[in-house]
């Protein structure tokens, strides 16, 4: 027994004193190969580290190896070869920028042919919203006018998304969402004295299109963005309470209440808006956690016109007489705060001119020279 | 450019979403009156587009007892003013017409006592600010009590109106089966009782309960009245309730009513009739008489009988028409307690534009269930479309219809409002000419 935990740990003693001699080799060897390369001695140097390239650098070591590789190319004329150690040099670290005053200048010329910035961008988001209904028509069963206000309540979303960037700050981002939206009404003056409370509460998915522009450096990155939303009602729900009240305390109040029914019959599965957010996103690592404010504005009739005063077989709706319930056409505004962690998948390549990236840059370009 | 362009076909391809179907203006349903329980019970609609609603107001605590109820309305249903109008006493509003000179004219009953009610008329203002008149008449037994007069209609006649009805002050006393007779008071313009010894009431036959429940001037001395009776039919003396048709000269004196005795109605059945309109030529001259049936066993449907324009002219078919309607039926009514049995027993009909004819009346399935309003489609010749009803948990009952010059169908009438036992409101829906809340 103590034979075997003895060579356990004679072979963890040995196997780590192994991997610090070989990294301390490899260190000695990007000394060696840089002492090479400053001596003049270009050609030995790939030879010289590939090993190490292999499998004995750090990652940090291994950007160091590739930017001598880089430089050594670039002095014997090998735009190839070059090329190639710098993008290996992006695989290593895909967030190296070169840097004209630390940075050979020929390195960092040779930079501006490539690019790490990641295609696609996956994010989780989640987080909280409060909708707010804005009329189109108003549509009472009152014949004098009412007094109507709007009770904020709190939903929840969460969701997926991905950002197609288009450069190192303009993307076009795409996510699918699921929603539980809620709003709410107290109104007033129901033949005079009656009140009528209304819930609603809608669940669906929102998939948002949109053009954001991101700071791309630092360790805060702001950002905002704006486009349009398609969205898809999978359930709409109404909580109705009728109060008649009357002047005179004999017959005091009477109250007709119910249990929540659906109406999503009643309701555009499809609605659209237009999408405004912005937010800040914080570095963590390669990653990063944000912080979004969106306000989708409704631009669609939720209520279906032909249904609102019917329930699904087509019956005179009851809510009508029982809590004087008709829906307005209204568009529905939703103000969410979610929070989100998104892991970028870099993707170092070397640079083509692409559509929009000659739109982008143009506007950048045009509004550079302008200022 | 392009972009530019690509930004305002999404901007437009999402935002024009805005509903040409204004409901506001095209279909609503509007509920009316405040503290209280409220009837419906007719509405007379202005070139404009602006309606005038007529009803009945109680409210629980107010010293003159229910009280007659005027609203005016936009074409969409928004409340232009209000007024209630009375006397001390519960006041029973029954019918609503437009006076040559543009205002209104109300058939009304005001009770005066146990057993007692007078016909009370009312002259108002377009603007329903200002009560330009008012009558009240009440009719003596021949033993010298106080009558029961019960108001039906107003027809506008040359020179003044008709009051059409019935009156317990029946001519003939010790007749046991005598208890009403058809009550026809005619007024001048003014509202003055035209000779009362002629223009009072009717007597059908001395020993039967007569209704009288309109009557129309055909000409400058001929008058047609429409009512229901139970008068004996046959030699054995059997009764039950048929329409009856009668007319009278410029005296105001009946005759002429014989020949359609026994034949507006089963005589296994309670036919009463509720309206009567003058059919135009679009839906073929004549009369169209609405009511309800009763059988023995107490189920009850609608009865509409079509008369020829001359209903007396002799060795003529002047039974154009006449059916029942079991796909607008009130199922068994009899025995119902607290709803009172001619508002559930009533009906109410319009010639439609195009030919045909509407029907509203109350509608029930099951003996559990409530009263809803039904509406109906029929042809010149009486084939019926499909009903459509409208109505919550509580008892809802019609009051009146009418059709605009597009087609829209105005429907008025009485709703429970937040649940079974919660308030009655008056309630005017404006409908398209397939009877739906649409466009």
């Amino acid at each position: 027994m103590n034979r075997r935990l003895f060579l356990i740990l004679f072979l963890i003693v040995f196997l780590s004193g192994s991997a610090i001699a070989q990294e301390k080799n490899c260190e000695q060897v990007l000394i060696e190969a840089d002492d090479e390369f400053n001596a003049g001695r270009f050609y030995g140097i790939p030879s010289m580290l590939q090993p190490c390239l292999d499998g004995g650098f750090t990652n940090e070591q291994k950007v160091r190896a590739y930017l001598i590789l880089a430089q050594a190319y670039l002095i014997l004329d090998d735009p190839i070869g070059a090329d190639d150690s710098y993008l290996k040099l992006l695989r290593a670290d895909p967030e190296y920028v070169a840097n004209p005053a630390r940075d050979p200048i020929d390195v960092y010329y040779l930079s501006k042919k490539f690019t790490a910035t990641p295609v696609f961008t996956p994010h989780f988001r989640a987080g909280l919203n409060a909708s707010r209904p804005w009329m189109i028509q108003r549509i009472t069963t009152s014949g004098t006018p009412l007094d109507k206000k709007e009770i904020l309540k709190v939903g929840f979303q969460f969701g997926l998304g991905f950002d197609w960037n288009l450069n190192s700050s303009w993307s076009i981002g795409t996510e699918g969402n699921f929603s539980y939206k809620s709003f709410s009404r107290e109104t007033k003056g129901y033949s005079k004295n009656d009140i009528q409370q209304m819930k609603e509460t809608h669940t669906g998915f929102d998939i948002p299109l949109y053009v954001k522009y991101s700071d791309d450096s630092g360790k805060i990155r702001p950002f905002g963005y704006a486009g349009f939303a398609i969205g898809f009602l999978t359930s709409a729900n109404v909580s109705l309470q009728f109060d008649n009240n009357t002047d005179n305390p004999e017959v005091g109040i009477q109250q007709a209440s119910g249990a929540s029914e659906s109406i999503r019959f009643k309701r555009n599965i499809l609605n659209y808006s237009l999408v405004l957010g912005g937010g800040a996103k914080y570095k963590i690592g390669r990653d990063f956690v944000y912080a979004d404010l969106r306000y989708m504005a409704g631009l669609s009739n939720f209520t279906k016109s032909d249904k609102n005063y019917y329930t699904e077989n087509g019956a005179f709706d009851p809510s009508i007489t029982s809590y004087q319930f008709v829906s307005d056409f209204f568009r529905l505004d939703n103000l969410s705060l979610s929070f989100g962690y998104i892991h970028p998948i870099y993707n170092p390549r070397k640079k083509t001119k692409a559509r929009f990236n000659t739109f982008f840059n143009k506007k950048v370009k045009t509004e550079k020279d302008k200022s | 450019m392009r972009y530019v362009g690509l930004l305002l076909f999404f901007t437009l391809l999402f935002s024009c979403d805005a509903d040409n179907e204004s409901p506001i203006e095209n279909y609503f349903v509007k509920f009316y009156g405040e503290d209280g329980n409220h009837e419906g019970v007719d509405f007379l609609v202005n070139s404009d587009g602006s309606f005038i609603l007529l009803g009945n107001q109680k409210v629980v605590g107010d010293p003159l007892g229910q009280q007659i109820f005027l609203v005016k309305v936009d074409a969409s249903g928004m409340v232009i003013n209000q007024a209630s109008f009375g006397l001390a006493g519960d006041d029973f509003a029954k019918d609503i017409e437009f006076t040559p000179d543009g205002n209104i004219i109300i058939a009304a009953e005001t009770q005066k006592g146990p057993d007692d009610k007078d016909v009370y008329l009312l002259l108002v203002s377009q603007d329903l600010n200002t009560l330009l008149a008012s009558k009240q008449v009440g009719l003596k037994r021949t033993d010298g009590r106080e009558a029961d007069e019960e108001v039906n209609s107003i027809t506008l006649i040359q020179g003044g109106y008709i009051v059409s009805g019935s009156t317990t002050a029946v001519k003939v006393l010790n007749r046991p089966d005598d208890t009403k007779d058809a009550l026809h008071l005619r007024f001048t313009s003014a509202l003055d009782l035209v000779d009362t010894g002629q223009w009072t009431y009717t007597n059908g036959t001395d020993d039967s309960e007569d209704v009288l429940i309109k009557m129309f001037q055909i000409n400058a001395t001929t008058y047609y009245g429409f009512g229901y009776t139970n008068r004996p039919v046959d030699i054995n003396n059997s009764r039950d309730f048929k329409y009856w048709v009668f007319r009278t000269g410029i005296t105001g004196v009946a005759s002429g009513d014989e020949d359609l005795l026994g034949l507006l109605g089963s005589a296994l059945d309670d036919e009463k009739l509720s309206d009567v309109i003058m059919s135009p030529p679009q839906s073929g001259e004549g009369f169209v008489l609405s009511g309800v049936k009763t059988s023995s066993t107490g189920e009850s449907q609608p009865f509409i009988v079509k008369l020829a324009k001359d209903p007396f002219a002799i060795g003529e078919d002047n039974v154009l028409a006449q059916k029942s309607l079991p796909v607008a039926r009130l199922g068994n009514v009899e025995n119902i307690i607290d709803v009172d049995e001619d508002l559930v027993k009533q009906t109410r009909m319009i010639a439609k534009s195009q030919g045909g004819y509407y029907l509203i009346n109350n509608y029930k399935i099951g003996s559990d269930e409530d009263f809803n309003i039904s509406l109906l489609k029929l042809s010149n010749t009486f084939v019926e479309d499909t009903p459509v009803f409208f109505g919550g948990l509580g008892n809802d009952f019609n009051g009146s219809v009418n059709e605009l010059a597009d087609g829209k169908i105005i429907i008025m009438g009485t709703m429970t409002l937040g649940g079974i036992t919660g308030q009655t409101k008056m309630v005017l829906m404006k409908l398209n000419p397939e009877g739906k809340l649409l466009y």
